[in-house]
């Protein structure tokens, strides 16, 4: 890599970094009150999905990861991980996570879970 | 005579080039998607968008191009769909960045950095295109993801494209370690396996 | 070196297209609508034998629809109202077993689920000109006349008979269930592996899309507001959605809804739930449940159901609560309440 090169990736890192920082800002302040959904995926493969704020209180999720199962519990408007059977617990460290943007990632065990807000509820037929 | 046999050459380079394209394309149509980020792609057609700049003049690249995201969407079965607009705002994303690049450069940004600027390019149009679709100001979320996912997927591509570029084209070898901003079109005039000279006053 | 190139993408253009063309070519999709069983009834399938299939299955749906309109002074159910009070009526095998299941369910159900309210339908007259709250007289007395234990099944001789005079069958709540049942059964029978039957709201998806990914199936949010009409979406392979809701046929008359579906112990409309939907494997059997479940309300419906192997049912209480039990229960995507997304 020429010294060109190195001048841009830096170029791109810096602009990633403040971009993430601002949107992180403007999530927090603008995008809060849209209703937010859960998106949780093991090993890459989407497994559910769900809205938080008609998820009940306390509701927990158990879901089959790599490792073996993780539980998710579900509060006022939030989502953190509980149990897990990694060795390093980063995920539960993680704590709530309330807002778009925002996720739980448990690399060893292979879930990630992402808030995001919501999206489209396309569906092929609708039951009436 | 040379001239004509040049001409041939060229229309025949430029031909595998869309066809390659447009297989890559479709191939990596193929590839399963990065669930972790929607939207993030190894980009490989946009090795044939290098090779294609390294060797012609812009117009030719835009020609390629256009040409590769039209057959491979045709292939693909994905024309005219919102995934067709994607690929197009990609393509002309990374070809816009990448032609300034080499402008703007001067041969101080090598094949690989021009790549990176392709892909991260190439991602960031797509995202605004998706916003767009979707109407979801939401999906910038992903941004950042999308550019640093950029720097590896670039420097592959880049690194596959050079070694290309000396492989097959070994009057461009200079390329890798100079970059071809200044030095390209000179290369191009002289270029033995092609016997082509790009008529100079019709670029730019 | 530059023939090497030529050669090199030459051969590659040549093995992927070999790759490329073998697994190509969506199967060509075919849709077609008709008004039948007093709704629309849309058939979507895949494949090559899918034009066939398609308009031998709305064939199907129409002899069904033939066969159950009480209506239709030719169809035998018209035959079986007619002489309620008179004489049994010798039926045809389909629907002498169809009504053998109906009392099933009804007995089941504890007479949520009720064919014979079909004096309460006339009553009420709702979807019609003639639609009016009745006096409460009006009601008793037409609820002495329903009762799916006084109609008589006869095995031996194959008859049904409503034993009085003004007694009658509706099979509005499940001949919708019973049609897609028959489309689906056609469609498999011409090898249909990718096909979606909406039988008025009655939903039967068979296999998976085209896409090879699970069908969509929303369930209508009984008060939508805003751009989204589902209160759920349910990711949907080989099973059927059926849905009984407030919001199908009703007036309003001094603030209050009345609607189509009534409860045979009261004589006046349900008002337990918005709607009950039941998700499972028989359509005829979640049209009957979604009804019942729809009548008897959260607690005492889900009993019903969860004596029924593999039924997943989502109600919608009048708080806006939605409660969801059974195995699919965990693959409902819930929308939100507010109909979600700006």
């Amino acid at each position: 890599m020429t010294p060109g090169d190195k001048t841009v990736v830096a170029v791109i890192l810096i602009v990633a970094v403040s971009s993430a920082g601002l949107i992180l800002l403007w999530n927090n302040h603008f995008m809060a009150s849209g209703p937010v959904e859960v998106v949780i995926e093991v090993d890459g493969q989407e497994m559910r999905r769900g809205s938080l704020s008609v998820s009940e209180l306390g509701e927990q999720y158990r879901i089959r990861g790599v490792v073996g199962y993780s539980l998710l519990e579900v509060g006022d408007n939030k989502i953190r991980m509980v149990e897990s059977p990694c060795p390093d617990k980063i995920c539960i460290g993680t704590g709530w996570i309330s807002h778009p943007g925002e996720s739980i990632i448990c690399i060893p065990n292979r879930i990630i879970v992402r808030l995001v807000s919501g999206v489209d509820y396309h569906y092929d037929g609708l039951s009436q | 005579m040379g001239h004509k046999k040049g001409k041939t050459q060229r229309l025949l380079i430029l031909s595998q080039l869309v066809a390659s394209g447009s297989v890559l394309h479709v191939m990596e149509s193929y590839l399963p998607a990065l669930a972790a980020m929607p939207g993030a792609k190894l980009g490989l057609a946009n090795i044939v968008t290098m090779v294609t700049l390294a060797l012609f003049p812009r117009s030719d690249a835009w020609k390629v191009v256009g040409l590769r995201v039209f057959l491979g969407s045709l292939l693909a079965g994905t024309l005219l769909s919102p995934t067709f607009l994607l690929s197009a705002a990609g393509a002309i994303g990374s070809v816009s960045a990448m032609m300034m690049t080499l402008s703007a450069s001067k041969g101080s940004v090598s094949v690989i950095g021009t790549s990176i600027i392709g892909a991260v390019a190439h991602n960031t149009a797509q995202l605004l295109m998706a916003i767009f679709l979707a109407r979801n100001v939401g999906l910038l979320f992903y941004l950042p993801y999308l550019l640093v996912f950029g720097l590896p997927t670039g420097y592959f591509i880049g690194t596959v494209s050079g070694f290309i570029l000396r492989r097959f084209f070994p009057v461009h070898s200079r390329l890798e370690s100079t970059g071809y901003g200044g030095d390209r079109q000179d290369l191009i005039c002289r270029c033995r396996i092609c016997n082509w000279s790009p008529q100079l006053p019709k670029e730019d | 070196m530059q023939l090497r190139w030529i050669g090199l993408t030459t051969l590659f253009l040549l093995v992927a297209s070999l790759q490329l063309s073998g697994c190509r070519g969506t199967p060509p999709e075919v849709r077609r609508s008709e008004f039948l069983l007093d709704t629309v009834v849309t058939i979507t399938a895949y494949g090559s034998e899918a034009e066939e299939a398609v308009v031998a299955a709305l064939a199907e749906v129409r002899r069904v629809g033939g066969l159950l309109d009480a209506n239709d002074p030719d169809s035998e159910i018209a035959a079986i109202n007619s002489k309620a009070g008179f004489e049994p009526v010798p039926v045809g095998d389909e629907l002498f077993e169809l009504l053998e299941r109906c009392q099933y369910y009804s007995a089941l159900s504890a007479g949520a689920f009720d064919i014979t309210v079909r004096p309460l339908v006339e009553l009420w007259a709702i979807g019609t000109e003639r639609e009016s709250v009745p006096t409460a007289e009006k009601i008793k007395q037409a609820l002495e006349l329903v009762g799916y234990g006084k109609m008589v099944l006869d095995r031996q001789t194959q008859s049904v008979f409503l034993p009085e005079v003004g007694m009658g069958i509706d099979l509005g709540g499940v001949g919708k269930g019973y049609a897609a049942d028959q489309a689906r059964e056609v469609l498999r029978e011409y090898g249909i592996d990718s096909a979606l039957i909406d039988a008025g709201g009655n939903i039967w998806t068979l296999g998976l899309r085209p896409d090879g990914k699970m069908w969509r199936i929303g369930i209508r949010h009984p008060r939508p507001e805003g751009k989204w009409k589902a209160v759920a979406v349910l990711p949907s392979r080989d099973l059927t959605i059926v849905t009984s809701g407030d919001y199908e046929r009703y007036f309003i008359r001094d603030g209050m809804r009345y609607h189509h579906i009534f409860d045979p112990q009261t004589g006046y409309p349900a008002q337990e739930l918005l709607s009950a939907t039941i998700i499972g494997e028989s359509s005829t059997e979640a049209d009957i449940l979604s009804t019942a479940v729809f009548v008897l309300g959260a607690d005492r419906g889900m009993a019903v159901v969860k004596q029924l192997p593999n039924l997943t049912s989502l109600i919608v209480t009048p708080e806006l609560h939605v409660h969801a039990a059974g195995p699919y229960k965990n693959r409902l995507e819930l929308v939100g309440k507010e109909g979600t997304n700006r």
